[in-house]
């Protein structure tokens, strides 16, 4: 209970008036000289106690009486210290859940209409001289507006241009911002609306915060949740959840396979749902499949293609049709896609007259799963040099670089050609720019000298120092254990078969011991533990080493085809994915791109066309950040001036959290969260709506007991006045 | 100088309707009230033997002529009687104002009574009393008593509280002669003795007459506001609202009167109330004239 007025309830204090008449006025008496005081004194005695409690009862009676009558002065409220009555003005407060479950449509409505329709409603039935003030919230809050809180209509305007974003819900933010939005409001007659669908992860994500944040509300505000969604009618949803396009570099020429994972979130099987793939929004290549049923919770590939023309990062975007949650049925991805890769092999161990005995011979016929013939029309262009070939120039058009059993410098094995000085001073800024490098080990690799020279005691390129050599006997050789695969990693799905089978097959007689420091990240390792694939971000590159060698001298892993076929191939497509990595972000993460001109002013343009100011690039290296995503969709950031086409493309994609569970919660759940009943709204009521806040002021009803008590008051008065 | 006690217009109506015996008194000499002892008046009674001694002038001849034998003729002997007026003094009877002052109510019913029955040749005598006797008069059917009867009811001035019993019982065995006794009085007294007091006067021989002089505040209690009532016979003080009392106040006064009328019946006493409000003239006279009608 609240009251509007608090401090008219000091007028209660008038209670000691007749407490005090009572006990401690002297009337004054007519002073009557009389003679039959024998029957005076009997009747008193008679009628004196009767009396006293005659007038008690009309003591407690008009102390009542006042205390009522202070109570109604006072205003009371049913909820919140500071909840609104009829005719007394408001500062409302608007929190919209934007998150875009509330776009789901559950009727003939979507949630968002629906909060919409309340939100118009309680506009047209705030009093004279309110104030209103309206904030969006998903996982962030903003403010929308009005400039002036007074301007209702500028609020009805803002009202009817909600859009939903792409982000989760989380009611925190949007609290948090409320309450400092108390503080705006000149009156003491406070109302926060939080418009949403009682989403159950907007309020799981920091109960406690939100309780405590509510808890502070409650204090100086009447709380209203209005419910958006219907409760009657389970949300039947299909959401995109990825683009995949395993085990290939997508490359020009080609109609490229990709799988759409589909996910049916909801609680109702989803039939005939209609998926669709196209590349930079080129309608009449799109390929569409529909799928017969999802059932709940059942995830389901769709193998389509794409195809891909032209060089350079495009634009994949995905749709989904066919379910009432359209906030997720659409995923955009941006693939970087290839002319050609260029891949170079540094083979310390060259045989020209039988290629097999060459270091790089597997690697290469890894690199080149086609005939002979069509090696030069193939899309990985791969140059294989000995280690005195290894010039800087070599590295000038290069993706990637394998080094297989090189020794670090010429010193290291006597005869045997090293790297050069220069060569490897190259490499390093090859790898800083963004190029992948593969370390593969060997006999001709002393530790020590690399770690002087690749290593900590060079160009700071290996992952770990490296230590000794390890070996074993045939009877038991070193065994590759997939399962420690790191996850997450490009090679995570060494885990699963049949993957996994097959490299755990794989014998190794002889491996390089690592010495594991912070600086790298081991991949994957042996049976007994030792680190087998390592690698180590440099700049904006990477560097894999692994232990064994790529060759058939230390272990039969390279004739292992479903390994290390996969193996390479999945760390080349890592490898030229680096070029579209940061351009996939999920919504709400910031866009971070590090131009070629950072002198100049920079715009983000927003998939719904607006313009956001980023300015200047800033940092070392200056990157631009743009931390306005909250729509799905394709965001370009553009340099004065630029045209819109030539600048560079980001997808954000919805942040799926928010539809992996569905539920939303009751009002007794809700209640459970807050620990009070805060006033529930139902947003298709507009009656109950408009009514809501003459329901909570209850001076009339206390009015009328004054009324009442006053009669009663007057009656008992009349009875004790009329002599028995 | 004639008191103001006497006025005209009471004392004209009182006197034409007089205070005749209603029973046998003892007078001093020839009057017009029934007397125990025969005489020789009108009134024949009974004949009796003539003995020696007695007045031959009332021998009846004509019985002697029947019978020879010598009788007597007896008459009813006919004489005036003592009013006795008994006059309570005491504080309680201060209560009132102007003509409905209760001890100004009893003067003037006092006075003109006497008037009227010295008037008539009879005897008056007055006793002041409170708790004891203030003022005693001796009887006498001279006007010139009625003057100082008046005099001594003029200079009273009330003291002390009643104490109606004792008094009542002395006066019994003081007076000897029958006659009348006039006790006027508000009674605001222990009710038991005063009848007791009564009822012996009348076993004496009396005929008592108790003229119980009332205020009309106190027979209906007609008051309001905020009270403080102080005791005319003591120190007590209540203070009270006196509309939420009066139900209570009229049963327990109406519980009184009824008493003190059914003692008075049971006990031969003639209760006459008097409430202050109406004129004395008015009450004295309707009195009167009931007492002439019973005879």
């Amino acid at each position: 209970m609240g009251f509007l007025s608090p401090w008219l309830l000091l007028g209660g204090l008038a209670v000691s008036v007749p407490l005090v008449l009572h006990f401690f006025y002297r009337a004054r008496y007519r002073k009557l000289p009389w003679a039959a005081m024998t029957f005076l004194k009997q009747s008193i005695e008679q009628t004196s106690r009767r009396l006293r409690f005659q007038e008690f009862v009309l003591l407690l009676l008009r102390c009542a009486a006042l205390l009522l009558l202070a109570l109604a002065l006072a205003r009371p409220t049913f909820s919140g210290a500071t909840a609104g009555g009829r005719g007394e003005s408001v500062d409302a407060i608007f929190i919209f859940d934007t998150s875009y479950s509330m776009t789901a449509r559950d009727g003939e409505k979507t949630r968002l209409e629906r909060a919409k329709d309340a939100a118009a409603t309680i506009l047209d039935n705030l009093p004279g001289n309110s104030t209103i003030q309206i904030i969006g919230c998903a996982d962030r809050a903003v403010e929308l507006g009005p400039q002036s809180p007074r301007n209702l209509d500028q609020a009805r305007q803002i009202v009817a241009n909600l859009e939903p974003t792409a982000l989760a819900t989380d009611l925190l933010p949007g609290l948090t911002e409320a309450y400092a939005g108390l503080d705006r409001g000149a009156g003491t007659n406070k109302e926060v609306y939080v418009f949403t669908d009682m989403h159950k992860l907007g309020w799981d994500r920091q109960s406690a915060a939100i309780r405590g944040k509510c808890e502070e509300l409650k204090q100086r505000a009447t709380l209203l949740l209005v419910r958006c969604g219907n409760p009657e009618r389970p949300i039947r949803n299909v959401g995109i959840t990825s683009i995949t396009y395993p085990n290939d570099i997508p490359h020009t020429g080609t109609r490229m396979p990709c799988a759409v994972l589909l996910r049916n979130t909801g609680k109702e099987s989803v039939r005939n749902v209609t998926v669709a793939l196209e590349v930079d929004g080129k309608q009449q290549e799109k390929e569409s499949e529909t799928v017969p049923e999802i059932a709940p919770g059942q995830a389901f590939p769709v193998n389509l293609t794409a195809k891909l023309d032209a060089a350079g990062p495009r634009v994949l975007t995905a749709t989904v049709t066919g379910d009432d949650l359209p906030g997720d049925n659409r995923l955009d991805r941006i693939v970087s896609v290839r002319e050609t890769v260029r891949v170079v092999i540094v083979d310390g161990r060259p045989d020209f007259r039988d290629p097999k005995e060459s270091a790089g011979h597997y690697v290469r016929n890894a690199i080149l799963p086609v005939k002979s013939s069509d090696v030069d029309n193939y899309f990985i262009r791969v140059e294989a040099v000995p280690a005195d070939e290894a010039g800087p120039a070599l590295l000038g058009n290069c993706d990637v670089c394998f080094l297989l059993d090189v020794p670090a410098s010429n010193a290291d094995r006597p005869g045997i050609p090293g790297l050069s000085r220069e060569f490897v001073d190259r490499l390093s800024e090859f790898v800083k720019s963004g190029g992948g490098l593969i370390i593969g080990s060997g006999e001709n690799i002393v530790p020590a000298r690399y770690n002087q020279i690749l290593g900590s005691g060079g160009v700071n390129l290996l992952p770990f120092d490296l230590e000794g050599v390890s070996l074993t006997t045939p009877e038991k050789p070193f065994k590759i254990a997939p399962e420690t695969t790191d996850v997450p990693s490009y090679l995570e799905r060494f885990q699963q078969e049949p993957f996994r089978t097959v490299t755990a097959d794989a014998d190794l007689s002889k491996v390089l011991n690592v010495k594991p420091a912070a600086t790298g990240r081991v991949l994957m390792r042996l049976a007994d533990q030792k680190p087998f694939l390592c690698s180590r971000t440099v700049g904006d590159g990477e560097v894999i080493f692994i232990a064994g060698s790529m060759d058939d001298k230390w272990g039969n892993w390279p004739s292992k085809t479903g390994s290390f076929l996969s193996f390479i191939d999945m760390t080349l497509t890592h490898f030229s994915s680096k070029a579209a990595r940061g351009a996939n972000v999920t919504a709400g993460d910031p866009i971070v791109w590090t131009p070629l001109d950072a002198t100049k002013n920079f715009d983000l343009m927003r998939p719904d066309g607006k313009r956001v100011k980023l300015g200047k690039a800033s940092g070392v290296p200056p990157v631009v950040t743009a931390s306005d995503t909250p729509l799905a969709g394709v965001y370009r950031i553009l340099a004065d001036n630029q045209d819109v086409k030539a600048a560079p493309q980001f997808c954000v994609s919805p942040n799926l959290s928010e539809t992996d569970d569905l539920t939303d919660l009751t009002n007794s759940e809700v209640e459970q969260i807050l620990g009070f009943k805060p006033v529930f709204l139902e947003a298709g009521t507009p009656e109950g709506i408009a009514t809501e806040r003459a329901k909570r002021e209850w001076t009339v009803w206390v009015l009328l007991a004054l009324f009442a008590l006053a009669l009663g008051e007057s009656v008992w008065a009349w009875f004790c006045g009329k002599a028995w | 100088m004639i008191s103001t006690l006497l006025q005209p217009d009471i004392l004209a109506r009182a006197e034409a309707l007089g205070v005749a015996a209603r029973q046998i008194v003892e007078g001093m000499r020839v009057g017009d009230h029934k007397s125990p002892f025969r005489g020789f008046s009108v009134e024949f009674v009974q004949h009796r033997e003539y003995v020696p001694g007695d007045d031959i002038r009332h021998i009846d001849w004509k019985s002697y002529g029947r019978s020879e034998r010598y009788t007597i003729k007896q008459y009813e002997q006919e004489t005036n009687y003592t009013a006795h007026m008994v006059v309570d003094g005491s504080n309680s009877m201060r209560y009132g104002e102007g003509t409905t002052n209760k001890l100004e109510y009893a003067k003037l019913l006092v006075a003109s009574l006497s008037y009227v029955i010295v008037k008539q040749r009879d005897a008056v005598d007055l006793r002041l009393f409170d708790s004891k006797w203030r003022a005693e008069l001796p009887a006498s059917s001279q006007m010139n008593h009625v003057n100082v009867i008046c005099r001594t009811l003029e200079e009273a001035q009330p003291a002390e509280k009643t104490g109606t019993g004792p008094l009542l019982e002395q006066l019994a065995e003081r007076v000897s002669r029958r006659g009348i006794i006039c006790l006027v009085t508000d009674g605001f007294d222990e009710v038991e003795p005063l009848l007791k007091g009564l009822r012996y006067l009348r076993f004496r021989g009396h005929e008592v007459i108790l003229f119980h002089i009332l205020h009309r505040d106190e027979i209906e209690f007609p008051l309001d506001g905020n009270v403080r009532f102080v005791d005319l016979e003591g120190a007590e003080e209540l203070m009270t609202r006196p509309h939420l009392l009066r139900p209570a106040y009229l049963r327990a006064i109406e519980a009184y009167l009824k008493e003190v009328e059914k003692g008075c019946d049971t006990g031969g006493v003639e209760y006459v109330r008097m409430v202050t409000d109406k004129p004395v003239r008015v009450a004295l006279g309707e009195y009167l004239i009931k007492r002439l009608q019973r005879g």
